[in-house]
């Protein structure tokens, strides 16, 4: 047991002595400071009363509609929305609050921490082969599967890292940029022709878990292709293209119903939040959690295989 | 009496894609020897030794380390091995430190001590600190081998590792690898295309051809009756050609301006003593040990090795 802690920190090691990764985090860091300045510089003023401004708001929306400049459904929602929040007494959510700015870091670093994990966990065993370093790694006492599974350890502690950075780091920026407060703001969200109410920090927190599962599915397939095929860019390559491109194709496909049974329109779990819908009717999170737990075995019980019985020729 | 062998090859054979890369190869290494293993380039030098650490499977035959099957108990068996396969491959962007600390912890009780005695009998304690990207083959060569000796296997296996260093590095090479064979009684596989090199260092080679073992041959026979080539750079060259006629078995053959003649090793003297007696001046005396890269080329068909 020993020994694979030792293989584990052996894995942490290469991957954070490598300037690669800091570079990760600088760019990581760079576009986070970026968001909380833009999100300051545009910030409308908000100094007066929220309630006049909404009651404003609504005023001028109806006064469109009248005028038939936009359609009387099209604005429904948010008229609702607005009438809930002076009825509930719940303040509208200012972009220049620290609850907003980590709302947007979530949703527009989701696809950055998919590159960057893909990225690493796409040279986790390629590498090794690339750089001839995999026959010292095997000709240790450690078994194949002990090595590899270390690896893949390492690399979802290495998501984990990843995740708290961007949780702690947009939260240190949001502090400093907008002041360390206004931790119960709450949104509304129309779902299922209710409005109901959620707390942003908390529903923030909700989806970054969310995204890590997608994450982690991600960069499981990109370890499997680095191992398989071991070839850095193949695996990279691929994992990242699905992760930007499948949102299109899962929008062509989305007329059969065979295509609930992909897996990449099982990995983002935030379709399952209130107000959101899933690629294809009908599908559940608990069928998206299925179907996610069989790729992941079938894939990981291909990739071990791979590495464990094929000879090493590199 | 017979020492236990420390890696055993069994009737070995590798089939790749139907291939017979190597074919029913067989034979033991023994403790505190160094065993060459000599072929052309595409002999299967490289695959037999992937085999004996693991890296490749075994299509037929076993392999034992220490009596443990590299097949059936991959740990127990590399427990006793340290190898250098091909080339020395390290982490580049890890200072060579760092690199042996990484191997330190996949074995059992590599401690501190452990590691920077290993660096100090490598001789790298200058620059270990230095990132492995910034060293020359030769350091790198080393820290290979420093790699290798961590865990104090028995078994050393190092894939050409006189490649790429200079003359003063093969010699340094040459001395370690003696030096580990002899003090620390380690069984020491080398391999190489070079024979004037394997000599020099083995106390046996083994000859491999397209995957066969064409013969296992002991380099430094000193038995008596073992006979060697002596060239004899004399003047004048008839008349001790005449002097030398009865003895050694064959007669003596005039090649190149000396004398040359099948002796043996208590021969020498006595044929020394007898030129000298005639009157005869001697400018010089060779003993070839020839009979080893005859029996190569008799083994390998005379053929080019590369
Ligand atoms: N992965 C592989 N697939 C197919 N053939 C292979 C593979 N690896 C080695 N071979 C073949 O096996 C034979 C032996 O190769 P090997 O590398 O063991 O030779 P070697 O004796 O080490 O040669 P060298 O002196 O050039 O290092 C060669 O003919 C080679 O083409
Ligand atoms: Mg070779």
């Amino acid at each position: 047991m020993s020994k694979f802690i030792g293989l584990i920190r052996n894995e942490h090691m290469k991957t954070f002595r490598r300037l690669s990764t800091w570079i990760m985090f600088g760019i990581a860091a760079a576009l986070l400071i970026t968001i909380a300045a833009f999100t300051a510089y545009y910030a409308e003023d908000s100094s007066g009363d929220w309630r006049a401004d909404t009651e404003q708001q609504m005023q001028d929306l109806q006064k469109q509609v009248e005028n038939g400049d936009v359609e009387a459904a099209a604005v429904q929602q948010d008229l609702t929305t607005m009438q809930y929040q002076l009825d509930q007494d719940i303040a509208p959510v200012q972009s220049d609050s620290l609850a907003s700015y980590m709302e947007s870091v979530m949703y527009y670093c989701a696809p950055f921490l998919i590159l960057f994990i893909a990225i690493i966990a796409g040279g986790l065993v390629s590498t090794e082969f690339g750089t001839g370093t995999i026959k010292l790694l095997l000709t240790k006492t450690p078994s194949r599967f002990s090595v590899l599974t270390s690896k893949y350890v390492s690399m979802f502690i290495t998501t984990v890292i990843f995740f708290i950075f961007f949780i702690g780091f947009s939260f240190i920026v949001g502090g400093i940029f907008f002041g360390f407060n206004g931790f119960d703001a709450k949104s509304v969200i129309f779902d299922n022709g209710e409005t109901v109410t959620n707390n942003l920090l908390a529903s923030t927190m909700r989806d970054y878990g969310l995204n890590f599962v997608q994450t982690l599915i991600y960069a499981t397939i990109a370890f499997a292709l680095s191992t398989i095929f071991r070839n850095t860019a193949l695996a990279i390559g691929f994992s990242i293209f699905i992760s930007m491109f499948f949102p299109t194709i899962s929008f062509i496909l989305s007329r059969y119903d065979w295509s609930k049974y992909i897996l990449f329109n099982n990995v983002d779990l935030t379709v399952y939040n209130p107000g959101n819908v899933p690629a294809v009717d009908g599908m559940t999170l608990g069928f998206s959690i299925v179907v996610m737990a069989i790729y992941f075995v079938i894939i990981t019980v291909i990739t071990w295989f791979s590495f464990m019985k094929r000879d090493v020729t590199a | 009496m017979q020492k236990q062998p420390a890696v055993e090859i069994k009737q070995v054979t590798k089939v790749i894609r139907g291939r017979k890369i190597i074919d029913r190869v067989n034979f033991s290494i023994y403790p505190g020897e160094v065993f060459g293993f000599l072929g052309p380039n595409g002999a299967g030098k490289t695959t037999t030794i992937r085999m004996i650490v693991g890296l490749m499977g075994i299509t037929d035959g076993d392999i034992l380390i220490k009596g443990n099957s590299i097949k059936t108990s991959h740990g127990a068996a590399m427990k006793h091995i340290g190898a250098i396969v091909e080339n020395p491959e390290m982490y580049k962007y890890l200072s060579g430190y760092l690199n042996l600390v990484h191997f330190a912890r996949m074995s059992d009780g590599v401690d501190k001590e452990r590691i920077n005695e290993v660096i100090e009998l490598v001789g790298l304690k200058n620059r270990i600190n230095d990132k492995v990207k910034t060293y020359s083959l030769g350091m790198r060569q080393r820290l290979g081998i420093a790699q290798a000796l961590l865990h104090r296997p028995d078994v050393l296996i190092l894939d050409e590792p006189t490649n790429g260093l200079d003359p003063a590095g093969i010699r340094e090479m040459r001395h370690y690898i003696r030096n580990l064979a002899e003090k620390e009684g380690l069984a020491v596989i080398v391999s190489s295309h070079l024979l004037s090199e394997m000599e020099l260092m083995c106390d046996r080679i083994g000859v491999l051809q397209q995957g066969k073992m064409l013969g296992v041959q002991q380099v430094h026979e000193m038995s008596s009756e073992q006979t060697q080539m002596v060239s004899f750079q004399v003047e004048p060259l008839e008349q001790a050609a005449i002097v030398l006629r009865d003895m050694g078995s064959k007669k003596p053959e005039i090649k190149d301006k000396q004398i040359i003649i099948e002796l043996t090793r208590d021969e020498i003297p006595a044929a020394a003593a007898k030129l000298a007696k005639e009157a005869i001046s001697i400018y010089g005396i060779q003993a070839e040990t020839k009979t080893l890269e005859d029996t190569f080329l008799e083994l390998t068909g005379g053929k080019e090795i590369v």
